[in-house]
């Protein structure tokens, strides 16, 4: 392990780093999409790519927000004007692995399993896949610099309203 | 076998729900839909450069592989072995010098011949294939194949008419028109939904729905029924193309129209208007060219988002949309990443579109128990089946039901067309 991979070690980091996610999924299953918003910085993007483009080098996504005022675009569209099947959304992450590091930047990346319960309480396997995000950390506090959800369920089932 | 229809009118301005979810009208579809005289989009040759490139796609729900042979042609064959009937090309795209079955690693061509037989001979002279099998009755079914600027269709009959004729000049002027210069794919977007896959198709076609389930849209004023634009569609009714001009109607003209609408008109604002901002690229001003080609091919303009759409079939009960985004070529950089953006636009996630998933699978649950009734086509009247220079109006879909019904051998006596 070099130098600059010493900072992953750290409990403080460890500790920060698994708030995020933590907070990142209960807030999602809340729909608390003005808090959630609140985790990522503002030149932060954030991208839901089909895992077969990615693979693939091929750029197209099924959200693209180059910065935060186009993600909040994309949360007043759910919350004012899209229609979408009425459900709720759980998700389970996998622990985040902190995977390099260089000036307070950490490449973090973690598994996702996001289940929707309909009106009836029917559930169903709704995305797998995986986070690949840059995460800062300023002061104890982590925040997104770069999201990017790749996802293995790429043919989407219904359709995709919520972020993932 | 076909229960007989009912129609409760000659017009295609009604349509019975059983036609979306009788297996037994599945099965004939497939028969006389898909193996008949329909000419079905591919995919694009930009997709398979080289020799030996090929892509598995499908003609309705029959698997299909396109490749490009050694003599650079392009050629299609259904991807089903000879032999025992295994899936022979098993990845979805790469390059190969032959197709081999892994099952007992029969090989084909790129055109589907049959090239190798293991053991054919037997061993130690037992065993092997009779005397008189004659390699050449054995290969893949081949798909004839046409190609259109670009774009890949195949058809499973030998005697329909040529694909220009079976477009027509209107549609095949507007194929062209999409791709007038060499393309670029950027990449796919899957969906599968459940429900009929012509209730996707009708959904497509349907300028009524537009604006009032995408409520996007009107939210945020970017495409209304108020804009100029209409309907066209080809001799026979079976294809259209729904246009819309940009920037043809007022803020005040829309709200005035919206008013009973029922929809959420706040003229909100977008943070990052430029994402839904049309770049001009055309001379005859339309923002919005949605061209559909029976039976199950859409090749898309929303503004600057250009694609293709595939129905893909699996059953009465299912659908899946395949989506291909392109560019062109000679795009500079800011355009390419101004197309990707309004990727956000389109497909399973899209700001304009994710609503139609829950659309269809609502309506298919809800006709499911009662198939006798009918849906009621009629926005823009009824009786005779003609183009329309307004969008309220969903007069294309009963174009599509009156040739679907003709192939399908099911027409009402004296159908009105």
């Amino acid at each position: 392990m070099s130098a600059a991979d010493a900072p992953v070690r750290t409990a403080a980091v460890r500790e920060a780093i698994d708030s995020l996610y933590g907070d990142y999924a209960a807030l999602l299953d809340d729909d608390d999409y003005e808090a959630w918003l609140g985790l990522f910085a503002e030149s932060c993007s954030y991208v839901v790519i089909p895992r077969d483009n990615h693979d693939r080098g091929l750029p197209v996504a099924l959200m693209r927000c180059d910065n935060l005022d186009m993600l909040r675009d994309r949360i007043t569209a759910l919350t004012t004007a899209n229609e979408y099947n009425i459900h709720w959304s759980l998700r389970i992450l996998g622990r985040p692995r902190i995977t390099a590091a260089a000036d307070g930047l950490f490449d973090v990346g973690c598994s996702y399993l996001v289940m929707q319960t309909n009106q009836e309480g029917q559930s169903r396997v709704f995305s797998a896949g995986r986070h690949r995000d840059r995460v800062s950390l300023v002061d104890g506090l982590a925040r997104f610099e770069q999201k990017k959800v790749i996802v293995d369920t790429f043919c989407i089932p219904t359709l995709l309203a919520k972020p993932l | 076998m076909q229960q007989p229809i009912h129609w409760e009118r000659n017009d295609f301005s009604r349509i019975p729900f059983s036609l979306l979810h009788e297996p037994s009208t599945f099965d004939a579809e497939r028969e006389r839909v898909f193996k008949g005289p329909a000419w079905m989009f591919l995919g694009l040759e930009a997709e398979i450069p080289s020799n030996g490139d090929f892509r598995t796609t499908v003609a309705g729900d029959i698997p299909v592989v396109i490749n490009r042979g050694r003599d650079g042609q392009v050629y299609a064959f259904v991807n089903r072995c000879a032999h025992r009937g295994a899936t022979v090309q098993r990845e979805v795209c790469g390059n190969a010098k032959v197709h081999v079955c892994i099952y007992h690693r029969w090989g084909y061509d790129h055109q589907g011949k049959l090239l190798g037989v293991p053991f054919h001979r037997g061993v130690d002279g037992r065993g092997g294939l009779a005397e008189d099998f004659d390699k050449s009755r054995h290969g893949l079914r081949p798909l004839r194949v046409d190609i259109l600027s670009g774009v890949i269709f195949g058809t499973l009959s030998d005697e329909n008419e040529p694909l220009r004729d079976y477009l027509g000049p209107m549609i095949t002027a507007h194929i062209e028109r999409l791709f007038h210069k060499p393309i670029r794919v950027l990449g796919y977007q899957r969906q599968q939904i459940d429900g009929n896959w012509k209730s996707f198709v009708e959904n497509v076609k349907d300028t009524y729905h537009a604006s009032l389930l995408h409520t996007f849209l009107s939210t945020f004023g970017i495409d209304r029924a108020t804009q100029r634009g209409g309907v066209m569609m080809d001799d026979r009714h079976r294809h259209s193309v729904t246009y819309s001009y940009a920037n043809s109607d007022t803020d005040d003209a829309a709200r005035g129209a919206y008013t009973d609408a029922r929809v959420r008109d706040n003229s909100l604002k977008l943070r990052e208007p430029s994402m839904v901002s049309y770049r001009p690229e055309w001379e005859d001003g339309r923002g919005l060219v949605l061209t559909a080609v029976f039976p199950t091919a859409f090749f898309m303009q929303i503004s600057n988002s250009l694609h293709t759409r595939q129905v893909r079939l699996a059953g009465p009960n299912r659908l899946e949309v395949f989506q291909t985004i392109f560019c062109y070529e000679d795009d500079p950089p800011d355009m390419v990443e101004h197309r990707l953006r309004q990727a956000n636009l389109i497909g399973p996630a899209g700001l304009v579109s994710m609503e139609d998933g829950e659309a269809i699978e609502q309506l298919h649950r809800a006709t499911a128990p009662d198939q006798a009734a009918s849906e009621v086509i009629e926005m823009g009247g009824h009786g005779e089946i003609s183009d329309r220079d307004y969008r309220v109006n969903d007069v294309s879909l009963r174009g599509f039901w009156s040739y679907y019904s003709e192939l399908m051998g099911i027409a009402p006596a004296g159908a009105v067309r």
